[in-house]
C-alpha cells in the first residue's frame, strides 16, 4: 500500500496525463461521430488481425491432435476402401469374414536408418495395440517393410530397404510375380526379379504388390519400372522400380492386420506336410 | 500570491469566453485555402506560475480544454491537446531555463523574460499543440497534409496574436 502511494507520489503527473487522455479520448470517441466511426473501422481491421494471427497459432498448436485423428481417419477409410476393392473382386462368395479381411493400424515412425545397408525402422505402436510380428507396413503412397519383432509398445520393421526383405510383388495388368528386392544404395530404387523374359513389360508400368504372401493385400501399388534389362545367361528380367514414396521421409505409417492369415497358413502348411 | 491566483482565473475566464466566442467565429477563408484558425486559449497554461503543481496544470488544462470543447461541440479533443500541452510545458521550461534560473513564483511572461526566450517558449508549446489538436482532430494520419497545413497556417497566425497580446499588456503576470 505504501508503495503504490510512493508510486502515485513520484509518477503522480504521468499517471494523471495518462488518465486524463484516456478520459478525453473516450470522450472523443464517444461523443464525435466521425472520430467514432474511424475508431470502430480501425479497431475491427485490429482485431480481425489479431484474431486470425490467435486462430492461425491455435490451429498450429492443434497440429499433433489433427494429424492423430486425421491418420485414424485414414486407417479407417483405408479400411473400408481395400476391403471394398477384395469384395468386388469376389463377390460372388457372399462370406461376411471377408468383408473385414484386413484392418489398419495407425502408427507413428519414431526411429528408422536410412543410409545402411541393413536398415531397421521402429515404430510406435506394440502388442498392445494390435501389432503382431510378420505384419505388413504401408504407408499412404505405398508400402514401407515387414514387422519383425514386437514388444508391449514399440514394434520393429524390417523395411523395404533391407538387404534380407523380400516383397513378393507384380505388375499391374499381368499375373507374373517376382521378388522385389533393394540392391542398390539409392533409397528409392528397388529391382524386381524373376520376372520371366517373355512377359511384355515396359517402363512406366506400375508395379503392385500380389497378394500371394498373405502380408499385403492385393493390388497396393509400390512403384514404377524404371529401368529393365535381361540378366546375361538368364531367363528373368531385372526390372528397377522407383518407389512411389519416399521412406526417408516418412513419419506415419499403417501395419495391415490380416485377419484371414492364420487360416491361410495353416491350410498351406498343412498341405506341405 | 493572492492576487495572482485571482488574475490568473480571471484571465483565464476571459480568455476562455474569447477564444470561444469571438475567435472561433473568425475563419480566413479563400476558395480551398481554410487552413487558419486562431487558437489563443493555449496561453492560459502557458502563463501558469512556473511553481504551480504539475498535477494541478494538467488539470487546469484539462477543465479549460472542456470548457473550449463545450464553445466548439468538439467534446474532448481540444481537452486532450490542452493537457499534452500542459505536460510537456514542464520540459520546454526546463529545455529553456536560462543561466540565471527562473523565479518560480512568477509566470514566464514576455516582460520578464525577454523577446525571443517568450517567442521560443511560446513557439514550442504552440506548435505542438496545434499539430496535436489537428492529428486528434483528424483522427488518422491518412490525412496528413492537412494536419500539416492547418498546424502550419495556423501557428503562424496564432502566435502573433499571442506576441501581440503579450507586447500590448505588457503584465508581469
Amino acid at each position: 500500500m505504501k508503495n503504490i502511494l510512493l508510486i502515485f507520489i513520484k509518477y503522480g503527473t504521468h499517471l494523471l496525463f495518462i488518465a486524463f487522455q484516456i478520459i478525453c479520448f473516450t470522450l472523443i470517441i464517444n461523443s464525435n461521430k466521425e472520430h467514432g466511426d474511424i475508431y470502430n473501422n480501425t479497431k475491427s481491421i485490429f482485431f480481425e488481425n489479431l484474431n486470425n494471427n490467435v486462430d492461425q497459432l491455435s490451429d498450429y498448436l492443434k497440429l499433433d491432435d489433427q494429424n492423430d485423428s486425421l491418420i485414424r481417419e485414414n486407417a479407417k477409410l483405408m479400411d473400408i476402401l481395400i476391403n471394398q476393392r477384395i469384395t468386388t473382386v469376389v463377390d460372388t462368395i457372399s462370406d461376411t469374414l471377408l468383408l473385414k479381411q484386413y484392418s489398419f493400424i495407425p502408427a507413428e515412425i519414431c526411429n528408422k536408418t536410412i543410409h545402411l545397408r541393413n536398415n531397421y525402422f521402429t515404430l510406435c505402436v506394440g502388442s498392445m495395440d494390435g501389432a503382431k510380428p510378420m505384419m505388413g507396413v504401408i504407408s499412404a503412397e505405398g508400402i514401407v517393410g515387414i514387422t519383425t519383432k514386437v514388444s508391449d509398445h514399440f514394434s520393429q520393421v524390417i523395411p523395404l530397404l533391407h538387404s534380407q526383405s523380400r516383397i513378393s510383388a507384380s505388375i499391374r495388368g499381368l499375373d507374373f510375380f517376382g521378388n522385389l528386392v533393394w540392391k542398390d544404395s539409392n533409397p528409392r530404387i528397388m529391382t524386381l526379379e524373376t520376372i520371366p523374359k517373355h512377359a511384355s513389360i515396359s517402363i512406366g508400368d506400375v508395379v503392385v504388390t500380389s497378394g500371394y504372401s498373405s502380408i499385403f493385400p492385393k493390388d497396393l501399388p509400390i512403384g514404377t519400372i524404371s529401368n529393365f534389362e535381361i540378366a546375361k545367361g538368364s531367363s528373368n528380367y531385372v526390372i528397377d522400380v522407383t518407389l512411389f514414396n519416399d521412406l526417408n521421409n516418412l513419419s506415419y505409417a499403417y501395419l495391415v492386420n490380416n485377419r484371414l492369415k492364420e487360416e491361410r497358413l495353416n491350410l498351406e502348411n498343412n498341405t506341405n506336410e | 500570491m493572492n492576487s495572482l491566483i485571482t488574475k490568473s482565473v480571471i484571465r483565464a475566464v476571459l480568455l476562455v469566453l474569447l477564444q470561444g466566442l469571438v475567435f472561433r467565429r473568425i475563419a480566413f477563408q479563400m476558395g480551398d485555402f481554410a487552413f487558419i484558425h486562431l487558437f489563443i486559449y493555449p496561453i492560459i497554461i502557458l502563463l501558469l506560475p512556473i511553481r504551480t503543481p504539475k498535477i494541478l496544470q494538467i488539470t487546469i488544462a484539462f477543465v479549460v480544454g472542456l470548457s473550449i470543447d463545450a464553445f466548439y461541440s468538439s467534446y474532448g479533443i481540444h481537452a486532450s491537446a490542452l493537457v499534452f500541452t500542459a505536460y510537456i510545458r514542464n520540459f520546454v521550461i526546463k529545455l529553456l531555463e536560462p543561466y540565471s534560473g527562473y523565479n518560480v513564483d512568477e509566470s514566464p511572461t514576455l516582460s520578464r523574460l525577454g523577446f525571443s526566450w517568450f517567442l521560443s517558449y511560446a513557439s514550442l508549446l504552440f506548435f505542438t499543440h496545434l499539430f496535436f489538436y489537428f492529428a486528434v482532430e483528424a483522427f488518422s494520419f491518412v490525412f496528413f497534409f492537412e494536419i500539416l497545413m492547418n498546424t502550419i497556417f495556423s501557428f503562424i497566425a496564432s502566435i502573433l496574436i499571442v506576441m501581440l497580446y503579450q507586447l500590448i499588456f505588457r503584465s508581469d503576470y
